[in-house]
């Protein structure tokens, strides 16, 4: 049994922004808006939108090849994506290059050694608005991918195509969500997260962004038990109060892990498997350094350059714990090789949180970046008719209680909710907080059964209820509190019968 | 007269057993002569160039394994290495002969001699890592950790500094501010990804303040493709203009080597090199550069020894020209004396110097005070205080940081340049001989503006108390003022904050905008009142630094002014002695003069061979 609270929700919103974009299409129909407008509109129908943002090397091609299950955007060890990439389902494989002026052109492309490999021919970077790869896949059907070049980049009009992508200043962002990746917490990265944290009561939400600890394997310097030290340090960003204000969660990612897992080959699974057989300490001194297990060697199987080309897909710590994994027998074949790479990855959560932050709540996500961007419209273009369709945005934004949830949590982790401190936590998780299952909203564990979630979704709602109506309330507090009660009612319907 | 050969220097240090010796024979011959000015400015060199102390800073961006870097070097865990937790503070690493910790901390009540605490190795990592001590609550601003390691004996200092642009530190700032102190700087950053534009701004700024800059990679263990990323940071050090000799290191693969003693692994890891490098090049070239300082001093001594027995041999050998050479030498005196006083050319360009540099200062001061307020003002334009006032404050914090560490490192520039243009003066001064005034600018004063803490500990000269006022503007006093601001704002009614959904959207905007617009003009006022108070102390620390130069410099080039002067009359002395030498005792007298002139110069001649001694074959202790 699936229960996705505000889906039924986001679906209705998403109906009322569509026909206010219809109403706003029809009467900006003989302006120069009125493209802009439709586009809007048709965005609405579109997957959603997610960007893979962060610095230079964060590996975000990496992981977007690792969610794709493809090698489509091109990793190198340069800094190598410059232009912003979208990567969305198509019916057929092209890909397109969107000059900033004149028409679009089709992009030869080629498949090098089971990757992607496209060329821009002499188009200057600075003039090409975006590249679109269209890709039939399953991934891409339900959201859009969208690649970025790295912040901090040396080439510095590189990042600053990054940042007029991610945060423009002069119009709302095309993204609807966003995935932020970084090695470690930096005072850019966060600096960058708060530009995606709009400052606009109506937009302003953590909501859309979720963090990623990437190239995760690397913290812990390639060690086998790497990823456990990731999940610590992730753990902590997470109760990071500055962390917390910008977005949902922080996963760890091991990208490259993630991609091999996904796109693993049978002879890759093999030469692991020989290494694994052969002397336990000539491969182990193999495994001490990236030079030593490419270098010439007369003892071993496995040709230096395969092990070449092993390193390259795997990383010194993707191929010490192949060769450990089949050491100890937990491995016997190349799927449950693949299978094993995803587990430890990371991938597996991150896919999770990508459904349940982004995927389910695409409608609301996409009407609230509609609103925004219609709210901009109105405001760069104002006609004299158009004062009721401001209005009616400002209806939608504070009646939708998912926008008034996400505003809330807001205030509460900026310290601005006027509820006792007691209260905080309990807040923070029925407002959709920390996720929005029920079983989450409410604390309880995954698996927990419909009358059991019924029992305490009822409870809270009477306990807030109760505090809501306390003589002693500031009107601010019976008002937050209220709030509350009304997520707990709207895990109630969620659950149904 | 003869001259005892002094005793073997057993002291560690960078200094080899020639200078020691030279050093040794000068002070004997000052002593023997008669000249305790001319035997203080030995001793005073003595003590100078005895400071072991050559200092690298080791810099990059945390999580790049600077803490490592050190611990390789060392081959000893010292400073605490975490996957996660950075160091927070800066670990100081000398020699010492037994193991020993020392935390140093703000002093208590503010304003005295720091705090030193006496703690186990052991417990270093929860002094210096952020685990330990988050945002650096203990007020730390040291940790001093001596151990017994031969790299160390010849006077290397390692500090390890936390890393720059951690979340919300003033981390950078402070390791900017250590720069012009600094000996050499390594910048550590991993073989994940190329440089990147904050570490290449940082050399940029490091080159300007520090003599040498070497770059290291680290983590070549674990990226297969280090070679590139090592060819790309190449390229751009070149485009830059340094020297793009990068050292690929692994302290995984030397933490192995050394614990299985393997003698290959070592060389892979890439620490050999990197110690030849310091040795060879940083630590020998502080010894070079301490070899030219005596070198100087002691050849400009000889010479001021000489000059005596140079007048009464030139009376003793031609008697006829006696009063000619007296009345010669009366000039020079004139001349010499003129340096003396006040209105010489020295004086003057001191005094206007450092009138011109102490006005700049605070011009420079002023503009950076006001940047700072523009860009305050822009960000806060475009926000609201009330939702990010915790960042505004910790972003004024960190940049009002990072300017003063700017302003005391051009400071300390100018002040160099200024004390160096006095010095050519004494060369130029009409009259006096050139060669006998070898002076050089007091360069070791000027390093006393000194924000690190020095691992000798207890120097409570100028440059202690320049340390600890720029400590106080540091962490004190700005916090205070910072503080306060806080509280100011913290007044405000927060609750309106985010809560337009619950009034209904319209009537909010208005009042949301006012609201803002009150609580922009509250910040803003917090944070003009903030620079307010970091200028005021700025200005005054940096004026008392300047003034506390200024008189180190007068009194300096004083002091050589004045043995100029007694070397002329002691001339004088010695033309005047020959007058009155019988006729029959003037052979032998004669014989004496021209020993003692050989002797001299035999000392001067050892003293002039230092400088040009080859630095690659000068000896280290091993």
């Amino acid at each position: 049994m699936t229960i996705h609270g505000p889906a039924d929700a986001g679906i209705e919103v998403r109906a009322q922004v569509a026909s206010l974009l219809d109403d706003a299409v029809a009467r900006y129909r003989e302006t120069s808006t009125a493209e802009d407008l439709t586009l809007l509109r048709h965005r609405l129908d579109e997957p959603l939108r997610v960007a893979i943002a962060g610095k230079v090397k964060a590996g975000k091609s990496t992981l977007l090849n690792a969610l794709v299950g493809d090698r489509l955007a091109p990793t190198d060890a340069g800094e190598c994506t410059r232009i912003v990439t979208w990567y969305r389902n198509g019916l057929t494989y092209r890909v397109v290059l969107e000059p900033r002026s004149g028409p679009t052109v089709q992009v030869p492309f080629r498949r090098e050694s089971g990757a992607l490999q496209f060329d821009i021919g002499g188009h200057d970077p600075d003039d090409i608005r975006r590249l679109v790869v269209e890709w039939p896949c399953t991934t891409l059907r339900s959201m859009s991918l969208i690649d970025t070049p790295g912040i901090v980049s040396l080439a510095t009009d590189v990042s600053q195509r990054a940042i007029a992508f991610l945060a423009p200043q002069d119009r709302p962002a095309e993204a609807d969500a966003v995935c932020y990746l970084m090695r470690h917490l930096h005072a850019a990265d966060v600096h960058l997260l708060e530009s995606f944290h709009d400052n606009d009561e109506s937009n302003a939400t953590p909501m859309n962004a979720i963090a990623v600890l990437s190239r995760a394997d690397e913290i812990g310097v390639g060690r086998i038990d790497a990823m456990q030290t990731a999940q610590r340090i992730a753990r902590r960003y997470r109760q990071h109060p500055q962390v917390r204000r910008l977005c949902q969660t922080v996963l760890p990612i091991a990208g490259l892990l993630a991609q091999a897992g996904a796109t693993l080959r049978q002879d890759e699974h093999d030469a692991i498997a020989a290494l694994a057989g052969s002397d336990r300490q000539v491969t182990n001194r193999l495994l001490r350094s990236t030079d030593r297990f490419v270098a010439e060697s007369d003892t071993l199987t496995v040709p230096s350059q395969v092990r070449s080309a092993l390193l390259d897909r795997l990383g010194l710590f993707g191929v010490r714990l192949g060769v450990s994994l089949v050491r100890v027998g937990t491995v016997r074949s190349s799927n449950e090789l693949a299978a094993a790479f995803l587990e430890h990855s990371g991938i597996d959560a991150l896919r999770e949180a990508l459904t349940s932050q982004f995927r389910d709540r695409a409608d609301l996500l996409k009407a609230r970046s509609a609103l925004t961007a219609l709210e901009h419209v109105l405001r760069a273009h104002p006609l004299p008719q158009t004062e009721d369709l401001a209005m009616q945005i400002e209806r939608i934004t504070s009646r939708t209680h998912a926008f008034i949830e996400s505003r809330l949590l807001n205030a509460l982790r900026a310290g601005n909710l006027p509820l006792p401190d007691a209260w905080l936590p309990e807040a923070e998780r029925l407002l959709g907080g920390f996720g929005h299952p029920p079983s989450v909203r409410l604390g309880l564990e995954a698996n927990a059964g419909t009358t059991e979630l019924h029992v305490a979704a009822a409870d809270s709602a009477n306990r807030w209820r109760q505090r809501s109506e306390h003589p002693m309330n500031s009107p601010e507090r019976a008002n937050a509190a209220r709030y509350v009660v009304r997520s707990c009612e709207g895990v109630i319907a969620a659950l149904g019968d | 007269m003869t001259i005892p050969p002094p005793p073997a220097a057993t002291q560690p240090g960078h200094l080899d057993q020639e200078t020691h010796e030279v050093l040794g024979l000068a002070e004997r011959a000052t002593s023997a002569y008669q000249r305790p000015d001319l035997l203080r400015r030995i001793q005073q060199l003595r003590e100078r160039v005895s400071d072991p102390q050559v200092r690298v800073l080791v810099v990059g961006e945390f999580k790049h394994g600077k803490s490592s870097l050190v611990n390789g070097l060392i081959a000893a865990e010292v400073c605490p290495v975490d996957d996660d937790v950075a160091t927070s503070v800066a670990t100081v690493v000398g020699h010492a002969d037994e193991a020993y910790a020392v935390a140093v901390s703000a002093p208590n009540p503010p304003g005295g001699q720091p705090n030193r605490e006496q703690v186990d190795i052991e417990d270093i990592a929860q002094y210096v890592s952020e685990l330990g001590n988050p945002d650096n609550e203990q007020e730390l601003w040291a940790f001093e950790v001596g151990i017994p390691r031969e790299l160390l004996r010849s006077g290397l200092v390692l500090i390890d500094t936390p890393g720059v642009g951690g979340l919300g530190s003033a981390h950078s700032a402070t390791t900017i501010g250590a720069l012009p102190t600094a000996d050499a700087v390594i910048l550590v950053s991993d073989a994940a990804q190329e440089y990147t534009e904050p570490e290449l701004a940082f050399v940029e700024m490091a080159r300007d303040l520090v003599p040498t800059v070497l770059f290291v990679l680290t983590k070549t263990d674990i990226y297969p493709f280090w070679r590139r990323i090592l060819a790309l940071n190449q390229q751009h050090l070149a485009a830059r203009g340094f020297d793009p000799s990068i050292v690929a290191t692994s302290a995984s693969l030397r933490r192995l080597a050394i614990a299985e003693n393997d003698r290959q692994l070592n060389d892979e890891s890439g620490y050999p090199q990197l110690i030849r490098l310091l040795r060879e090049g940083i630590v020998a070239e502080a010894a070079h550069i301490s070899r030219i300082n005596v070198s100087h001093n002691v050849v400009s001594v000889c010479r001021q020894l000489a000059q005596r027995f140079v007048a009464e041999r030139r009376a003793l050998a031609d008697p006829e020209r006696q009063e000619e050479l007296v009345a010669e030498l009366e000039v020079i005196r004139e001349q010499a004396g003129h340096l003396r006083s006040r209105a010489a050319r020295w004086q003057q360009t001191l005094s206007d110097g450092f009138a011109d540099l102490t006005a700049d200062a605070e011009h420079d001061l002023r503009s950076r005070t006001r940047l700072l307020l523009k860009q305050t003002e822009e960000g806060m334009s475009q926000t609201d205080p009330g939702e990010v006032w915790e960042q505004i404050e910790q972003w004024l914090y960190r940049a009002a940081a990072t300017q003063i560490a700017a302003h005391y490192a051009a400071i300390t520039n100018r002040a160099r340049a200024l004390a160096q243009q006095v010095a050519e003066h004494f060369a130029d001064e009409q009259g006096v001989p050139p060669d006998a005034v070898a002076v050089r600018a007091p360069i070791d004063l000027l390093r006393q503006i000194d924000p690190t803490v020095s691992i000798a500990g207890d120097d409570a000269g100028p440059g202690a108390k320049a340390l600890t006022a720029m400590r106080g503007s540091y962490g004190g006093m700005i916090m205070v003022g910072m503080l306060g601001g806080v509280v100011g704002l913290g007044m405000m009614n927060p609750i309106s904050l985010g809560f337009g959904a619950m009034l209904g959207r319209k009537a909010v905007q208005d009042q949301h905008d006012r609201e803002v617009a009150k609580r922009r003009h509250e910040a803003l006022q917090a944070c003009r009142s903030y620079l307010d108070e970091v200028s005021f102390l700025v200005t005054k620390d940096a004026r008392d630094t300047l003034r506390g130069l200024h008189r180190g410099l007068r009194d300096t080039f004083g002091r050589r002014a004045q043995e100029i002067e007694r070397s002329t009359a002691a001339a004088i002395a010695g033309a005047q002695q020959a007058l009155r030498t019988e006729e029959a005792n003037r052979a032998a007298r004669l014989r004496d003069v021209e020993a003692e002139i050989a002797r001299l110069q035999r000392l001067a001649d050892r003293a002039a061979a230092l400088a040009t001694a080859d630095v690659a074959s000068a000896e280290h202790p091993t």
